[in-house]
C-alpha cells in the first residue's frame, strides 16, 4: 500500500478572509508526518480539505491521483480525526458509533477497536457527551487508529489524553504502522512529546506552506551544544542561538545553521557534546516571525 | 455485496430511529388509552381521541427525527470517508421507509381503537374533516399518514441542512419548510397549525389538490436539501 497525496495551489478562504494560500507539497509511501504550526496557522484547515471535509476555493488536492471533494474513491482511503472526532454524536453510545463505523468503512477493525476502547476504559454502554473529554479523546483516537484507512489523520485529537494514556496512544500508533504500514499525519503542538515519531515535517505559517523536509535533515540544521555553561557561551558567541537551558554549571544552547568540521572539532576539543536540534526549537525560531 | 453493506447509510437511520418510533407510539397508545377511559368515567365517548393524538405528537416527532438524520449522521457518514451524495441518495428511501411505517402505526392505532369502540358499542366517528371520510378507511388513513409524515420529516431535514450551512441560510429556508407541509392541512383538515389549515380548506380538500400538492413539496423539499447539503462544509465541531 503506497498512499500518496499530492496538493498544487491550493487556497481556501472563509468569505474573503483567507485560510490557505498557494500551498503545494506532495507526500507518499507509508510513513508518520508531522504538521506543526502555531494557532490559526491553517494546519485543521489544511487536514479537512485533504479529507474532503471542505472543498478548497482553488487549486488541486489528490489523494492516490484522484481528487478529493466528493469523491468515494478518495476520501475512502482518508480518515480525519480533529479534535475528538467527527465520528461521534453526542447522544448516540460508543457501541452504536463503533457499530456504525464497521458499517461504513470496508476497512474498519473492529477486533482491535474493542482492543483499544479496553485499553482506555471507555465504556461501551455510554454516549460520548457523558464521557470526560479525555474518554471523548479516547474514543476520537480508536476511530482513526482502527479505521486502518490508508492516509489517518490525528489534528490534535490526543491532547485531552493524560499522560499514560497518550504514551499508550503512541505505541499503539507505532505498532500499528509498523503491523499495518499506512501514511499517518499528525498536527500537534506537542512537539517534542511525538517529535521522534515524525518521518516527514510540515510546517504551515500564516496560511502558508514555510517548509517540507523530511525530519533528519531538520533535526540537522542546526545543533545542541551541551556542556559547562562558561564554554558553551565562549563556543556560542556570535551564532545564532535559538534556545538555552541552564542547570548548575551546565548548559544546553541550540544553535542554527550549520557547523563546519573546523568548528565541531573545536567543540569535541574542549569537552563540549553536539547534538541534533530539537524540532521544537526550529519551529519556534521559524514562526516566532522574529519576536525571538 | 450484501444489502447490508450496499445502503450502510439507510441501515443506521432506520435501526437508530424506527426503535424511538416504537416506543414513543407505545407511549402514545397509553395516552390516547387513558384520555378514553377518563372520558368514558366522566361522560361519553363518542369520537375518536386517537385521531387527535395522531394528527399532533407524531408530526413533530418525526421533523425531529428529519433534523437529526442531517445533522447527526451526515457528519458521520462524511468522518468516515462517505460523500454527501452517497449519503442524500440513501435518504431518500429512509424517509419513505420511515413515513411508512409511522403511518402503519398511526393506522393500527385506528384499527386498535376500532375494536375497542365496537367492543363498547361506541361511536367511532372522526371529530374533524380528514381527506379520509371515516375511523374505519384503513386504506386511506394509511396513504394520507404516509404523505403526511413524509413532508414533515423533509421538512426537519431541509432546516437542519440549512442551519448546518449557515443561521442566515436556515432562517431564509423556514418559508419553504412551511410550504412543504403546509398540503397537511388538506391531507387531515385544519390542525390549528399556525392558522393556515382554515385557509387551505378555502382552497380545496379534495383528493386531487391535497395529494398533488403533497407529492410536488415532496418532491421539492428533497431537491432543496440536495441543493443545500451536496457540498456542505464539515465545520470542526465548537467544543
Amino acid at each position: 500500500m503506497t498512499p500518496s497525496i499530492e496538493t498544487a495551489g491550493l487556497t481556501m478562504r472563509y468569505g474573503t478572509a483567507p485560510a490557505l494560500a498557494d500551498v503545494s507539497f506532495s507526500l507518499s509511501g507509508p510513513k508518520i508526518c508531522g504538521l506543526l504550526g502555531r494557532n490559526g496557522s491553517g494546519k485543521t484547515t489544511l487536514l479537512s480539505v485533504l479529507a474532503g471535509y471542505l472543498r478548497q476555493s482553488a487549486g488541486t488536492v489528490l489523494v492516490d491521483g484522484e481528487p478529493v471533494f466528493e469523491n468515494a474513491t478518495a476520501t475512502g482511503k482518508v480518515c480525519l480525526v480533529r479534535g475528538t472526532g467527527d465520528a461521534s454524536s453526542p447522544r448516540v453510545s460508543v457501541r452504536d458509533l463503533i457499530d456504525f463505523a464497521g458499517r461504513l468503512r470496508p476497512t474498519w477493525d473492529a477486533g482491535y477497536a474493542a482492543k483499544l476502547l479496553e485499553m482506555f476504559a471507555v465504556p461501551l454502554n455510554r454516549t460520548p457527551k457523558t464521557l470526560s473529554h479525555g474518554k471523548q479523546c479516547a474514543l476520537g483516537v480508536t476511530m482513526g487508529l482502527a479505521s486502518r484507512a490508508p492516509v489517518t489523520i490525528f489534528d490534535e485529537s490526543y491532547l485531552g489524553l493524560d499522560a499514560p494514556s497518550r504514551y499508550a496512544f503512541y505505541d499503539a500508533l507505532l505498532a500499528d504502522v509498523l503491523a499495518h504500514p499506512r501514511m499517518v499525519i499528525i498536527a500537534t503542538h506537542l512537539i517534542e512529546e511525538v517529535g521522534t515519531l515524525f518521518e516527514d515535517v510540515l510546517i504551515v505559517h500564516d496560511g502558508r506552506l514555510l517548509l517540507h523536509d523530511d525530519a533528519d535533515t531538520l533535526r540537522a540544521a542546526g545543533t545542541a551544544v551541551t556542556g559547562d555553561a562558561t564554554l558553551v557561551d565562549s563556543f556560542t558567541l556570535g551564532l545564532d542561538v535559538l534556545n538555552e537551558k541552564t542547570l548548575g554549571r551546565t548548559k544546553s544552547a541550540t544553535v542554527y545553521g550549520p557547523l563546519d568540521d573546523r568548528r565541531q572539532a573545536q567543540a569535541r576539543q574542549v569537552g563540549l557534546d553536539l547534538g541534533p536540534i530539537a524540532l521544537q526549537d526550529l519551529f519556534v525560531h521559524l514562526t516566532s516571525g522574529g519576536s525571538r | 455485496m450484501s444489502g447490508r453493506n450496499r445502503w450502510p447509510t439507510l441501515g443506521i437511520l432506520l435501526t437508530a430511529h424506527l426503535t424511538f418510533t416504537l416506543v414513543l407510539w407505545l407511549v402514545l397508545g397509553i395516552v390516547s388509552a387513558v384520555t378514553t377511559a377518563g372520558l368514558w368515567w366522566f361522560g361519553n365517548v363518542d369520537e375518536s381521541i386517537w385521531h387527535n393524538v395522531a394528527t399532533q405528537v407524531p408530526r413533530w416527532f418525526l421533523m425531529g427525527l428529519g433534523i437529526d438524520a442531517i445533522s447527526t449522521y451526515l457528519r458521520l457518514n462524511v468522518a468516515h470517508g462517505r460523500t454527501r451524495g452517497d449519503f442524500l441518495r440513501q435518504l431518500w428511501p429512509y424517509f419513505v421507509g420511515l413515513a411508512v411505517s409511522a403511518a402503519l402505526l398511526q393506522t393500527i392505532g385506528y384499527l386498535v381503537e376500532g375494536g375497542v369502540y365496537a367492543a363498547a358499542g361506541w361511536s367511532h366517528d372522526l371529530p374533524s374533516a380528514a381527506l379520509f371520510g371515516n375511523a374505519n378507511d384503513f386504506a386511506g388513513i394509511f396513504a394520507t399518514y404516509t404523505l403526511f409524515l413524509l413532508l414533515w420529516t423533509i421538512a426537519g431535514a431541509l432546516v437542519s441542512a440549512a442551519f448546518s450551512r449557515s443561521v442566515l441560510t436556515g432562517l431564509s429556508t423556514i418559508p419553504l419548510a412551511l410550504l412543504i407541509i403546509s398540503p397537511g392541512e388538506i391531507l387531515l383538515g385544519p390542525t390549528g397549525f399556525l392558522g393556515i389549515g382554515n385557509v387551505l380548506s378555502g382552497v380545496g380538500g379534495s383528493t386531487v389538490v391535497g395529494v398533488g400538492w403533497g407529492v410536488v413539496a415532496a418532491v421539492v423539499g428533497c431537491a432543496a436539501i440536495w441543493g443545500i447539503a451536496r457540498d456542505t462544509p464539515l465545520r470542526p465541531k465548537v467544543a
